[in-house]
Parts: structure tokens; C-alpha cells; sequence
């Protein structure tokens, strides 16, 4: 590509545009949808993943100390409890801590514990928060294994249905990616194939008169790729002012679930969709070109 | 130059186009390509510009040997060449002056090459005057003129016109042939396929006559002549 030529295929792009705009419009418009369907499946992986996630890293697994040890006994069960692997951190919960914070619990009603401090029913436990949530049930086979455990309790059942959700909606995400690729693969090819058939008697000339085929296929990429752009930009327009009414009118108040904060993961969105459009919008004008070439 | 050594072209099974050519044409010659309708001389002027691959033999054309060439390089081959069409093949939303300018971009000239290059050939085809105008709003041997200038523009080694006065009344014909010839007096190549009789007669340039798919003649300075032989 010669430097001389830039301005040219990106002009010969953008007038290709206008001169065919309903297809243009259409095929900004399917991907605009592919795109937000996507996003959208994505951004309930990621609010799944991130309610799993603080689930377990904010400490769901509770493991109580057998009553016969000692306050420096059940302390010295910290070692090997970190000593476990995919343990990220151990918090132990003397008897006592375990009362004031039963205290704060029953607010007003806190007077129905006086007088426990003198005879603690409560047993010695710990806190324990673990990395991989996919070794979730292997660690805490492991904590329960640890003697001196007496009985550990977790949110098992709860992380593995989110689990399970959150791999099941993984993949419907890929799948979805893939099938709404292919459909904007080929409306962005149709489109373009709409311009090269507009022109197949320039191309003809082009050729004949020793175009390249990199130099008669460019002005088309261009084409696609703006036009994919320009989808991408407003998908991402959209996916972040719905996602964020959604969760502001109601979602949020849903405790079962933590949405993801949008803004966290804006930049990911903005380069995803323009990379995935970008990825689809050169194939589609690469595959619909190429039977106009053969002069 | 062009070699054309023992080229036969095959169009299908039982289809022979041309039966075992050879042909040479030296850098500076001016020849026509004449014969009936059907007698190869079309398919012979595909050959040169590599629209065609011979089914066999050899063909090379400015050092390009086309029998075995990539495609990536029929550009490379095509830039040496200056190609004239009978229904001209102008591009209708461009102006006369972007359909000339247009040959020199694909090629990556520079704006003050082309700017000083495209004046220069509309001048030569004296079609300078009427560069901002569409090809739809020239007559027939105007938009040969500009297709002569988009031709040229390149400095091609050799111009091939395919009847390039297929749609033009006999005096624009005679005006087109006579661009051509002062074309070939500065120095380039021009090979005119043809079946006009008349114009043919009217210069005295070496003519080879086709028929049936072989040559029947090949004289210098000769007549369209291939009826009598």
C-alpha cells in the first residue's frame, strides 16, 4: 500500500457507504444487536463470577475447633490450616470475638447472651478464604481432614449451583459469540458483496489496467471496518446506559446476585466489541470480494 | 516485446481458438491484428494481456512469461501494457481527468506526477479542454480519446487496443488510428486488433491476418488482405 493511496481508499470507503445506506444501516444494525446480545450474556458470567467470587474470597468457609482444645491449642491449628492448599487466608475467631460479634447480631436483644461470658458456649473457629473456587470442595476436604476440626461449615451447595450456572452461561457466551459472528459475517459480507456488484465494471477496469488486488479490495475493508466501528461504538453506547438502568431501577436490590460494576469492565467492552467487530467486518468484505477479483 | 511460440487455446473440449500460433513483435512496431469474427485475433489479444493462459505453447510479454506466471503478477505485467477496449470502459462517476488519473494512483505516483503526467496525455489526445466533464457527456471518439490517455498515461512499452474503433463513424476512426500511429511514432509499441478493412488499408504498418484460428499472413507493410489468400 502505497502512502499516496491512504486518503483515497478511505474516501472511496465512506462513499461507498452512503451510496448503498440502507444496507449500511441494516448491517450497523445486526451487529449492533450480535454485539449486545453478547455483551449482555457477559456481563452475566462476570456478575456470577464476581457473586462466587466474594462468596469465597470474603470468607464463606467457617471451620469451629473442637470444644475440648484450649483457647493456644486450637491457635496452633492455624499453621496447617494455611498450610492447605488454595487457602488464601486464616482469620481465627477466639470463643470471645465469636460472642461480641453474636452480640453486635442481635442488636437490642443482645442482653438475652449476658452472663455467657463466664461460662462460653461458643466454640474457637476460623475464618478461611481460598483462591480457586474450581478446588472449592477438594479445600474444604481438606480443612475437615485437619484434626482438631470438629466440623466446618461452607456455602457449598450455593457455590457449586453458581458454578454451574457460570460455566453453562461461559459457554452459551462462546456460542453465542460464534453464532452472532456468522450472522454479522454475512450481513457485512452481503452488504459489501451489494458494493462490489455496484462496481463489478471498475473492478473489471481496475484490474485490467493493473490494480492489485490488495488495492482494489482496500476501499471495501475500509468500508466494512467503519461500518463495524461505528457498530461497535454505539453497541457499547448502549450496553453501558441499559446495563447501568437495569441495575438502577432493580437488580441491585437482588442480594442472591452481585452485578459487576459496568465501569470496571468498560475498557474490556469497548475493545472487545470493536475487536470482534473489527475481526468480523474484514471477513465479511475479504469473503465477498473475492469472485470480483478473478478478471 | 511479445513471443508468442506454438500457442494453442482451448476454450473447452472439441473448442480450438487458436491452432498453434507463433508470432513475434519487436518494441516500436505498429501492427494489426486482423481477421474475420472468430478467427482467434480476440483471443489472441487475451493471451498478451493475460486475461487468457494458453492451454499451450509459450507467451512472453515484456519479459513476462505468461504461460507460467502468478497471478499476483498479471498487475506487474499489465502496467507494462496500455490496454484500449471497444466499448472504451470508462468509469461513468469519475471525470475524464480521475479516469486518467486513476492508472497512475493503482501504480502509487505521487500527486505532482500525476498532476504534471495527466495534463500532459489529455493534451497529447487533445481531450485537455473537456478534463472535468463525465465520459457520458463526450461523444464516442472524445471517451476513446480519454481511454487512449488512460492507456498511455503510464508510459506503457505497448499499447494494445482491442477494436478501438468498433463504435466510432469512419472519421473518428480514421482521427483514433491516426492518435495511435503518432503514438507509435514516439516510440511505443501499439498492436490494433481489428476487422476494418478500410482503415487498415489507409496506413501502411505490418498486418497480421488470423482466420480459423491460425495465422494465414503476416506481411509488413501490408493490406487487410486475408479474404484473397
Amino acid at each position: 500500500m502505497n502512502r499516496h493511496n491512504i486518503l483515497y481508499f478511505f474516501r472511496e470507503g465512506v462513499k461507498s457507504i452512503f451510496s448503498h445506506g440502507f444496507m449500511s444501516l441494516a448491517s450497523v444494525t445486526v451487529m449492533i444487536t450480535c454485539l449486545l446480545l453478547t455483551g449482555t450474556v457477559l456481563l452475566l458470567v462476570l456478575s456470577v463470577n464476581l457473586t462466587i467470587e466474594s462468596m469465597v474470597t470474603l470468607g464463606d468457609i467457617r471451620a469451629y475447633v473442637d470444644e475440648t482444645y484450649t483457647r493456644e491449642e486450637a491457635e496452633a491449628l492455624e499453621n496447617k490450616l494455611r498450610m492447605i492448599p488454595n487457602v488464601s487466608g486464616v482469620d481465627f475467631i477466639p470463643n470471645d470475638r465469636a460472642l461480641e460479634e453474636m452480640r453486635d447480631e442481635f442488636g437490642t436483644d443482645a442482653w438475652l447472651l449476658d452472663g455467657l461470658e463466664y461460662d462460653n458456649p461458643l466454640r474457637h473457629s476460623y475464618r478461611i478464604m481460598v483462591v480457586d473456587i474450581d478446588e472449592y470442595d477438594q479445600t474444604i476436604d481438606d480443612i475437615e481432614s485437619v484434626p482438631g476440626i470438629a466440623e466446618v461449615h461452607s456455602s457449598r451447595e450455593s457455590v457449586n449451583r453458581l458454578s454451574v450456572i457460570r460455566n453453562v452461561l461461559g459457554t452459551v457466551s462462546i456460542a453465542l459469540v460464534l453464532l452472532l459472528g456468522a450472522v454479522a459475517v454475512v450481513i457485512i459480507s452481503n452488504t459489501i458483496k451489494l458494493a462490489t456488484f455496484d462496481r463489478r465494471e471498475e473492478i473489471a477496469i481496475m484490474k485490467m489496467i493493473g490494480a492489485t488486488d490488495g488495492f482494489i479490495r482496500f476501499p471495501f475493508i475500509v468500508e466494512s471496518v467503519i461500518l463495524s466501528q461505528v457498530a461497535a461504538l454505539i453497541a457499547f453506547g448502549l450496553q453501558w446506559l441499559a446495563y447501568t438502568y437495569i441495575v438502577s431501577i432493580g437488580l441491585s436490590s437482588i442480594e442472591l446476585i452481585e452485578m459487576v460494576d459496568f465501569s470496571t469492565v468498560r475498557y474490556y467492552f469497548l475493545g472487545g466489541f470493536m475487536g470482534i467487530a473489527f475481526v468480523f467486518g474484514v471477513l465479511g468484505s475479504i469473503i465477498s470480494i473475492r469472485k470480483f477479483l478473478r478478471v | 516485446m511479445i513471443r508468442i511460440n506454438d500457442v494453442y487455446q482451448s476454450y473447452g473440449p472439441g473448442t480450438r481458438a487458436l491452432k498453434g500460433i507463433d508470432l513475434r513483435i519487436d518494441d516500436g512496431e505498429f501492427v494489426f491484428i486482423v481477421g474475420p469474427s472468430g478467427s482467434g485475433k480476440s483471443t489472441l489479444a487475451k493471451l498478451i494481456t493475460a486475461e487468457l493462459r494458453p492451454s499451450e505453447g509459450r507467451v512472453v510479454v515484456n519479459d513476462f512469461n505468461t504461460s507460467k506466471m502468478k497471478m499476483s503478477e498479471v498487475p506487474y505485467l499489465r502496467r507494462t501494457l496500455g490496454i484500449v477496449f471497444q466499448d472504451f470502459r470508462l468509469i461513468e462517476r469519475k471525470t475524464v481527468y480521475e479516469n486518467v488519473e486513476f492508472a497512475m494512483r493503482i501504480v502509487g505516483a505521487s500527486p505532482r506526477e500525476i498532476k504534471r503526467r495527466v495534463s500532459y496525455v489529455l493534451d497529447l489526445v487533445g481531450i485537455l479542454h473537456k478534463a472535468r466533464r463525465k465520459p457520458t457527456e463526450l461523444s464516442g471518439g472524445e471517451q476513446q480519446r480519454v481511454a487512449i490517455a488512460r492507456a498511455l498515461v503510464n508510459n506503457p512499452n505497448t499499447i494494445i487496443a482491442d477494436e478501438p474503433t468498433g463504435n466510432l463513424d469512419p472519421d473518428r476512426s480514421l482521427e483514433i488510428m491516426m492518435l495511435l500511429q503518432h503514438i507509435n511514432d514516439l516510440g511505443t509499441t501499439v498492436i490494433v486488433v481489428t476487422h476494418e478493412k478500410e482503415l487498415v488499408n489507409q496506413f501502411d504498418k505490418r498486418v497480421v491476418a488470423i482466420d480459423g484460428g491460425l495465422i494465414i499472413s503476416d506481411r509488413q507493410g501490408g493490406y487487410f488482405q486475408y479474404e484473397q489468400t
